[in-house]
Parts: structure tokens; sequence; C-alpha cells
């Protein structure tokens, strides 16, 4: 698992996916606080997403928030502390579900680093497309299935490519950010 | 991934903003904690409550009262030329239009054995460091990478680095010769 400044990109695999996919399916389709992003005449860049809850990004009280916070900053927290990081907050949380003719353009999120969780990634669905920020011809699709979890900095270009097929794709996006150097870093430094 | 950009006017702004900052440490209780080691100056938790006022306005990218210390600076047309020069240098245009905004900034100024430890930003895309008083260029910033490993890059006074905010970085012991810096957190957003 590399993460320089060569492969900014990194992944690794969500510790209880397996035992949370069903409920947080389930939840999110019980969710009340959703919105859909369907394009409109004058949208200056391409998104069609049939359902999502980014409105309500901050609001972890959301019952499917509830269920997978916990599980994922566990896991973002042991995937950072590798990297020399003490800390790390997730700071905005929503899901994103894709159906046929669906996408997400170009685009780049705030904070400091952003995330996509796979929660259901049927074979077919497109993989996230990111844009190498040391070489900006070079478009990546990182090697990533379902109940993986994808990291880069948030000023990496990235989007959600058109579902040509006859398939539902639902992510967890998340916008997170760290703090503080490890006591190992710290003493290699000294 | 270290961009470093002369800033146009430094020696404008460096007369400027040390009189500026001078006047601001006579009126202000500015020195940092003892935990910063020797004799350090800095602003920012003063500017921090204005910033978090002004933002919700969000009248600018500056995100600042015209009344902070570094206003000018941030307002003048040099620098805002300079930071659409690196979000194009990072190709935030590839596909939209794109804009930058300054989330927050300070002064820090440092006297023989003054330092800064390792430490990142959090919170937003980039830290900046524009050198306005380096005496010494042995004394920059030091930047890690993700592997602990030292960030090789080469500037002087009156130059600005920009590296992702998520690198530790520090200031290390100072030499003899006062280094004062203007440090900025900075991000872009597209479409």
């Amino acid at each position: 698992m590399q993460h320089r400044l060569d492969s900014f990109y990194f992944t690794f695999r969500l510790s209880n996916h397996a035992e949370l996919k069903n409920t947080l399916l389930k939840q999110i389709d019980e969710s009340e606080q959703t919105e859909n992003n369907k394009p409109k005449a004058d949208d200056y860049y391409s998104e069609s997403i049939t359902k999502l809850d980014w409105s309500w990004s901050k609001d972890f009280s959301r019952p499917w928030t509830q269920t997978l916070k916990p599980f994922l900053e566990k896991d973002i927290s042991n995937e950072m502390s590798s990297h020399g990081y003490k800390e790390s907050y997730i700071q905005d949380l929503w899901f994103q579900q894709y159906t046929t003719g669906d996408t997400h353009g170009w685009h780049i999120h705030g904070h400091t680093f952003t995330g996509v969780y796979y929660l259901d990634l049927p074979k077919g669905a497109p993989n996230t497309q990111i844009v190498n920020p040391t070489n900006q011809q070079e478009i990546i699709v990182p090697d990533v299935g379902e109940g993986d979890v994808l990291m880069f900095p948030s000023y990496v270009i990235h989007r959600a490519p058109i579902i040509k097929t006859n398939v539902n794709k639902t992510i967890i996006s998340f916008n997170s950010t760290v703090n503080l150097i490890t006591a190992p870093v710290l003493e290699k430094l000294r | 991934m270290i961009l470093v950009n002369d800033v146009k006017y430094h020696e404008v702004h460096k007369k400027t903003l040390l009189s500026d900052i001078e006047e601001y440490k006579r009126t202000h209780n500015s020195r940092m904690p003892k935990e910063y080691m020797g004799e350090t100056h800095v602003a920012n938790n003063e500017t921090y409550s204005n910033w978090v006022e002004v933002k919700q306005k969000r009248d600018s990218n500056l995100h600042m009262y015209s009344g902070h210390l570094l206003y000018d600076f941030f307002a003048d047309k040099g620098i805002q030329e300079l930071m659409g020069k690196i979000g194009k240098d990072m190709q935030m245009d590839k596909f939209t239009d794109f804009d930058w905004r300054l989330d927050i900034a300070w002064f820090q100024q440092y006297y023989t054995n003054a330092a800064h430890h390792w430490h990142n930003h959090a919170d937003c895309q980039f830290t900046n460091v524009y050198f306005l008083e380096l005496p010494n260029e042995d004394y920059k910033t030091e930047i890690i990478g993700l592997e602990g490993e030292l960030l090789s890059y080469e500037a002087k006074e009156g130059q600005m680095i920009t590296f992702p905010a998520y690198l530790q970085h520090r200031s290390k012991p100072n030499g003899n010769g006062r280094k004062t810096i203007i440090s900025f957190n900075s991000s872009y957003q597209t479409g």
C-alpha cells in the first residue's frame, strides 16, 4: 500500500462491509432526507444522480450514517495512522445512487481528502476516474471493487463516468482531514 | 509537489508588511506559546475569529475583514493573479472554470532559535508560505513526504511555496537573522 506524492491515491477494504451492506442499503432506501440531481437546461457540467443526500452531509444523525460512521472512522484512522497521522476526521458524509444513464462530471472537493466507499458496485458499473495531478494527461481508473474505500487529496480532479448498462451503483462519499504527527514518525525525525 | 513562485512586487510588500507587523506586535500580545521555542511572534489567533465572521458573508474569495493586517496583501492584484497561475499550473481549468479561496492567513516571525514544530494544516487543500524575510535559505520551511523523507526544493526570500496541506512541515530552530513568513491555507473549487 503506497501513498507517496507520485502515487497519490490509496485504497483499503472496509472491515465490516459484508455485514453492513444490506443494512446500509435498506436504511438508504428508507431515508427521508434525499434529493435528486438530474440535469437542468442551464447545467454548467454534466451531472445526473438519481438519489443522494448531499444537502444533509454534515448531519450525522441520519440512521445510515450512525450505522456506518464508527466503522468507517476506525478504518480511516488505522489507514491514516499508517501514513503518520495521529488524528483524522470525517467532515461530510453522503450517499449517491446512480442508475442507467447517470454520471457525475469532473470535479474536486473541499477539505483535505476525498473518499469513496463502494457500497454496491455490481459488474458493469464503472469505477471512479481520477486525473493524475502530476501528469494531467493521465487519467487513472483505480482498481477497486465493492467494499473498497478509495481516498485521494481533495484537489484531485475526478468523476463518476456514465452508467451505460442496466445496473445501479451506490457509493458513500466523504470529505476528511488529518492532523498531528504520530510518535513513530516524530521519533524517526529526531 | 512543492510549487515555488516569485511574489510580484516583493520589495514593496516587504516594506509595507514588516512595518504593519511591527505595529501589530506593539499593540497585540502576539508571542507564541512556549512549546514553539524561542522568541516567535504570530497573529493567527487574533485573526481567526474575524475570519469566521467574514466567511459567512461570502462576499469575496478572501473571507477576511478589510481591517485585517494582511488584507491589502491578499487583495493585491499580483497575489490574485499568482493564485490563479498556481491553479492553472495544477490544471484546475482542465475541464471547467475554477476559483480559489483563502481559508486563513497569518504571519510568523522567528528570531534566533525560534522554531515551529512538525505539523500539517487541517481542513484545506494547500499550505502556502511566502518568505517575506529569509536572510539564510538554510532556514526555509522543511517539508517531509509521507514516508518521512525530507523533500528537496529551492526557494529564497521573495518567493512563495505551495504544497499539499496534509504534508508535515516545520520551521527548524532559526539561525541568526530574523525570518518572517506569511502563511496561509488555500483551496480551489471547480465548476
